[in-house]
């Protein structure tokens, strides 16, 4: 069942569409560049996603929540819709199985070491389909409640780590240059980017008109919570640590302790962020479904979504075994890709409608 | 096979947008091979894209879907055509007879007056289903002894508007033309009174039987607050809720379902509190009931509840008229059913099973108090188990040292995995529980000495189990019983073995990974339309003041409405208790001079 969801619903929706493997991926790829600036690249990042936010927002309040891709194919024709469709497919099915693929490696290297990738592949993939068949609505209604348990997390996590953040550590500031800080902001900027998803959520928003308050709520929040975890980590490890380890934001909150009874709270963060993680692919999931579905009119996609979980885990499987690639990937393939889709294409969209609109207001002119 | 081919010519090659483009064309392929593999329609074999753009394949809810029933048994289900009574008396007892057998609670007694041109009646009621005193005293004895009746001066159509009009003395009285319409009347305890040459007879309402007295309910039981619970009686049951409920909007729809048991049924409400859509749909479900037996009312739980294949319960049960009351007075529909004390709410969402009607006869604080125990025992009765499973099994890093020494030296003489050693146990717990249930009481306490100590002393001395996989089943056992509703305590039993199994498997992903599924399936539910977890999923913070905690009682001016409810006043506002004026201090209003005070 697919319902509408209210505007807080699809914040908190683009909050964990960016947020489970940001705070896993991000922190090492930023500190490379930035160092101990890594906030101000997070910052740098922030406004660029705003601004794609903004774009994508613009393209949702034209086509007033319609399709995306129906709404491309009455301003220009179903010819071009398809075939940005079909592009749009492939863009889709290759980041789900990279976010599939982290989910995966996460889980192989800190939690079940011995067990194999197709078992974890498999149980994931058969929970996030069943979690599209449910509908956004369910999925949306499910987030918010993850969302909610930062209630606990957060202060948890603060206090914890209360007697070994070390404000030190983020000294000195300002130390790196402009084309430094833009490097490290770079990915960071890819991953706000994803705030894109809302061209095929647009659908089920209540109020489309909100779509640029969505998407600026949601990066607002994931920039909070990227800076709590990133400044954290730094204040507690520096900046030369945080670059040799994999996982930082986990190594952080290894050493959570409150008293000498509640300690060694990594497994506890792990698995909120397990759950956080299953959104992130369920929501990217829903979205690929959402573009096969609007590509080849199909009125119906329940029975595709098996099939698509399915390429996508071969994909995941065959494509992404090495996780030195894929990391390559992230630091310097992906902010191409994702400029491309993810705000080329809406700016595209935008452009595409004030050209439609000024000829018409010239044909009426003409009349 | 062929998207082996293509990964494996791609694979590896291209870092950046490696194999996309195949993908999708894998994903066609794929996508249109399942479709004609999986399409329908024999000898159709027309592309998936065409099929696409039939009319009619649309996404329908599970519990929506047309289902194809399958055509009845006509020996089992069929119904009689009416038959119209006989002008011969004879000719209608011979068939009333063949229908209902020669039982030996069936009472016929017949009278004929004396004079020639003699009156015939015949008397039948069912022994045990009357009150003897109410047909001997207003049925027998007044048309036995009228003179007018005896002296045969009266046609039959005068006889029975005499009889009919004036000469029963009680309530309901009935006339029937048709054996089906007078046959259910004589189960339900009316006398029938039939007329010879008259194709027309009267049922006088004479119903009376053993009845179980009001008793405390077994399973729902207070401290404070009211001791009386359902009964078996139908009637008791809407009456208990007439006293409680003395207002003109309270509605009882009366249903027979069941084709042999011909069960009542009663639908309560306040009519403009209940949503009409909740009520629509559920006469709907109702009516399409077509069972021949209902005896309790799960029989009608399941027939009408949503998501037919759910662990959670979305009907609530409660055998406590003042539980009733409550939830009608929030909206909900009642359904009382008749040989049960267990009568149905309507629509009920997760957080419904966790209120007591305790929650209101007692302060706030520590109802709010002892709600939030309840979650919490909801959480240790799901989890408790799978959690230490996991911990003992894959995460020993989780514990505090001095903990992991003591675990680790109880463990070390136990032969079987803590898997095992806690399914050991929980099936050992449900076994003691379920013979708990069955055995006579004056047996009870042996078998609590036999569980207590062969089960925890001696297990934990022979090296079976180890003292704290005791402890956490025993906290499991006890956290189950503090959620006041039997349902959802029996649904997170069997969760509970499923989350025990996934934990020594997967560790604390696996539990994750299935509270995912649990919590997306919970996300989609409905009960009657309204969402499951409503109003925390989709979130009404100003709904929330008798969720988690209960606020007192005077700030709960909102009725909360469910999606499809409306939401109305409960009460006057502002009505929080304040010190009586002082001499000094200025007035109510003086302080509110618009006059804006409580009503």
């Amino acid at each position: 069942m697919n319902g509408k969801i209210g505007t807080t619903q699809a914040a908190m929706l683009i909050v964990n569409t960016i947020l489970p493997t940001a705070t896993v991926v991000l922190p090492i790829i930023i500190s490379t560049y930035a160092e101990q600036d890594a906030p101000l690249a997070i910052i740098m990042s922030t406004l660029a996603g705003l601004l794609i936010a903004a774009i994508v927002g613009t393209v949702i309040r034209s086509s007033n929540g319609a399709p995306f891709l129906d709404w491309v194919g009455e301003k220009s024709s179903p010819v071009v819709s398809t075939i940005l469709g079909l592009l749009m497919l492939q863009f889709y099915l290759d980041t789900s199985a990279t976010i599939l693929r982290e989910f995966v490696n996460f889980i192989k290297d800190n939690v079940l070491i011995n067990t194999p990738v197709t078992v974890l592949v498999i149980l994931i993939l058969c929970i996030s389909i069943y979690m599209v068949r449910q509908g956004i609505e369910a999925i949306a209604r499910v987030n918010s409640l993850v969302i909610l348990l930062y209630l606990f997390f957060a202060p948890l996590y603060l206090f914890g780590l209360y007697h070994d953040l070390n404000v030190h550590q983020l000294l000195p500031m300002f130390d790196h240059t402009l084309a430094e800080l833009t490097l490290a902001s770079l990915t960071p900027t890819a991953w706000m980017s994803e705030v894109a998803v809302m061209l095929f959520l647009a659908p089920y928003l209540r109020y489309p008109q909100r779509a640029r308050i969505i998407g600026w709520m949601g990066l607002l929040f994931v920039a909070t919570l990227m800076m709590l975890s990133l400044v954290s980590a730094l204040m507690v490890f520096g900046s030369q640590f945080i670059k040799l380890t994999a996982y930082p934001g986990f190594s952080t909150v290894g050493i959570v302790r409150i008293g000498r009874f509640v300690e060694k709270l990594d497994i506890l963060f792990i698995s909120y962020w397990v759950l956080s993680i299953y959104l992130k692919f369920g929501i990217f999931l829903f979205v690929t479904v959402e573009c096969f579905k609007q590509t080849f009119r199909v009125s119906s996609s329940r029975p595709f979504i098996g099939a698509l979980g399915l390429v996508i885990a071969l994909e995941c499987l065959f494509s992404w075994q090495s996780s030195a690639e894929l990391n390559d990937y992230n630091k310097e393939g992906r902010f191409v890709v994702f400029f491309l889709f993810n705000v080329l294409v809406p700016l595209g969209a935008v452009l595409l409608n004030r050209v439609q609109k000024a000829r018409s207001r010239r044909k009426e002119l003409e009349t | 096979m062929f998207i082996m081919k293509l990964l494996l010519w791609n694979g590896g090659k291209i870092p950046c947008l490696k194999g996309s483009f195949f993908f999708v064309v894998n994903a066609l392929y794929y996508t249109i091979i399942s479709a004609r593999i999986r399409n329908p329609i024999a000898g159709d074999n027309t592309g998936i894209t065409s099929r696409f753009q039939q009319k009619g394949v649309s996404e329908m809810p599970h519990n929506q879907k047309k289902s194809t029933r399958t055509t009845k048994d006509p020996a089992e289900t069929s119904v009689p055509a009416p038959l119209p009574l006989n002008l011969s008396l004879e000719a209608n007892l011979q068939e009333i007879s063949r229908r209902i057998g020669d039982s030996s609670d069936i009472v016929i007694r017949k009278f004929n007056s004396e004079s020639p041109h003699s009156l015939s009646l015949c008397f039948i009621y069912i022994d045990g289903l009357v009150n003897a005193d109410a047909v001997n005293q207003m049925v027998l004895q007044p048309i036995m002894e009228n003179g007018a009746l005896n002296g045969g001066t009266l046609t039959t159509g005068a006889a029975f508007t005499l009889i009919k009009d004036h000469m029963l003395p009680v309530g309901g009285v009935k006339e029937g033309a048709t054996l089906e319409g007078l046959l259910p009347l004589l189960f339900e305890g009316y006398t029938l009174i039939l007329f010879e040459g008259l194709q027309t007879a009267v049922a006088a309402d004479t119903a009376g039987w053993e009845k179980r007295s009001i008793n405390e309910p077994t399973s729902q039981g207070v401290i404070r607050g009211p001791k009386e619970g359902f009964t078996e009686s139908l009637r008791t049951g809407t009456s208990m809720l007439r006293r409680r409920l003395k207002t003109t909007d309270l509605r009882i729809e009366e249903y027979k379902i069941g084709q042999r048991t011909g069960t009542g049924i009663a639908l309560v409400y306040l009519k403009g509190l209940a949503s009409e859509q909740v009520l629509a749909e559920l006469r709907r479900r109702l009516n399409a009931i077509d069972t021949d037996a209902i005896l309790e009312s799960n029989y009608i739980e399941e027939f009408i509840q949503d998501g037919g294949l759910t662990p959670f319960p979305t009907i609530q049960n409660t055998e406590r008229p003042d539980a009733m009351a409550g939830g009608i007075l929030e909206g909900q529909v009642g359904i009382i059913i008749d040989g049960t004390p267990f009568a149905l709410l309507a629509p009920s969402t997760f957080f419904n099973f966790f209120q007591s009607s305790e929650d209101y006869y007692q302060r706030y604080d520590i109802s709010s108090f002892l709600r939030l125990i309840r979650y919490g025992a909801f959480f240790v009765s799901m989890l408790l188990p799978a959690l230490y499973i996991a911990v003992t099994t894959f995460h020993q890093e989780m514990l505090p040292t001095t903990l992991l020494i003591s675990l680790a030296a109880q463990r070390e003489g136990v032969p079987l995995p803590a898997f095992a050693e806690a399914l050991l146990m929980e099936l050992t717990f449900d076994v003691l529980r379920e013979a708990g249930v069955r055995m006579p009481r004056t047996i009870g306490p042996a078998i609590s000495i036999v569980g207590a100590l062969v089960l925890g002393q001696a297990a934990v001395q022979a090296g079976l189990v180890s003292a704290a996989m005791v402890i956490v089943v025993s906290f499991t056992a006890i956290s189950n019983f503090v959620i006041p509703s039997l349902a959802i305590a029996n649904s997170i039993r069997l969760i509970r073995f499923v989350m025990m199994f996934i934990a020594a498997s997967l560790g604390l992903f696996g539990i994750m990974s299935f509270l995912m599924v649990l919590l997306i399936h919970m996300a989609g539910l409905r009960s009657f339309g309204v969402p499951y977890l409503s109003p925390v999923a989709p979130m009404i913070p100003r709904y929330l003041k008798d969720i988690f905690i209960r606020v007192p009682l005077w700030s709960m001016d909102i009725r909360p409405k469910t999606n499809l409810g409306k939401e109305t006043r409960r009460q006057a506002p502002h009505q929080k208790p304040k010190p009586a004026e002082s001499a000094n201090g200025p007035s109510r209003e003086q302080q509110n001079p618009q006059g804006e005070g409580p009503a």
